[in-house]
């Protein structure tokens, strides 16, 4: 079969204006071409390539919490039953606050991010995740205060062919 | 922060590369208001970041990987929490309380990688256990929509749909 678009692979300027557009959305084309010595041309071609490629998923916006007062972050680890795993999966999905659910490999199968404005409203959500047909171990870890985070930080070409 | 304030936020979680003149256009307000608002919730840090969601999968990620860290018995944490921010691939850390005391996202490029990364956390003496879990997802796609946001320095994980 033949595919009607081949995909690019990602070279180390692609690499560069990711970090850019990482640190700031907004980053005027100019400094971008500058950065990367490239043409602004240049740069927007690659930019909208990475988008039509699907390396840029989207965009996104970080806001104040402030602004939204939710403090409660939580891990949960879910040990569902091999058979129900889907069906517990959407359910969580579903359930308000959930930020994150995933499969995944290991003594958990299901890993979930959690966050919610009281300490109550953390504990009505657990209770729900707990209360599904064929959940037999919730492991719930809130997280403290201080937390490191940076998604970009190691971004390289990994030799991928 | 009022409803314009607001309005301009929700236009910027859908697309935070939208022009100042799109946006303006969408509200009926005049450019310029937007641009002042704009730079105002920049500047007293409502808006904290802007940024883009990749999908490491296009850059020759494997999948991802969470780490829930035990700590031996009056470990100095604060110590650990700065080690594991400097290893390689990892992207989160935070400090737990519950069954972990420790949450680690960390990307993982290769088995080779997450094995060297497992050990070098291994080496700090005062780590009892990992519990590593690995998942396929490497990013995680959110509706940008401020119900819910996390407190979070580098990204925004809000409801996901």
């Amino acid at each position: 079969m033949i595919k009607a678009s081949k995909e690019r692979k990602v070279d180390n300027i692609d690499i560069k204006i990711l970090q850019l557009l990482s640190a700031d959305a907004r980053e005027p084309l100019k400094n971008i071409a500058k950065k990367c010595r490239i043409t602004p041309v240049a740069a927007l071609k690659r930019i909208r390539r990475l988008k039509k490629d699907g390396v840029i998923v989207s965009t996104y916006l970080l806001i104040d919490n402030e602004a939204f007062d939710n403090p409660y972050e939580a891990t949960v680890l879910v040990d569902a039953s091999n058979i129900l795993e889907d069906s517990i999966k959407t359910s969580i999905r579903q359930t308000n606050n959930v930020i994150i659910c995933a499969e995944s490999i290991g003594r958990y199968n299901l890993c979930a991010l959690i966050v919610d404005h009281d300490i109550n409203g953390l504990n009505e959500t657990v209770s729900k995740i707990r209360g599904l047909k064929g959940v037999n171990n919730v492991s719930v870890n809130i997280w403290k205060e201080n937390r490191y985070i940076n998604f970009t930080r190691d971004l390289t070409v990994t030799g991928r062919t | 922060m009022d409803g314009i304030d607001t309005q301009i936020l929700m236009e910027l979680t859908i697309d935070a590369q939208l022009s100042f003149l799109e946006i303006s256009k969408k509200l009926g307000i005049s450019r310029e208001t937007v641009r002042k608002r704009f730079d105002k919730m920049k500047k007293d840090g409502t808006i904290k970041l802007m940024s883009i969601l990749i999908d490491a999968h296009k850059i020759g990620d494997q999948g991802a990987a969470f780490l829930m860290l035990t700590c031996a018995r009056g470990a100095n944490k604060k110590a650990i929490f700065q080690k594991l921010q400097i290893l390689t691939g990892v992207c989160l850390v935070t400090q737990l309380m519950g069954d972990f005391d420790f949450f680690v996202w960390a990307r993982v490029i290769n088995m080779q990688q997450l094995a060297q990364l497992l050990n070098s956390i291994k080496e700090q003496k005062e780590i009892d256990k990992i519990e590593p879990m690995l998942l396929q997802q490497t990013y995680f796609s959110f509706s940008l929509i401020p119900k819910v946001s996390i407190k979070c320095d580098n990204m925004d994980l809000t409801k996901r749909t």
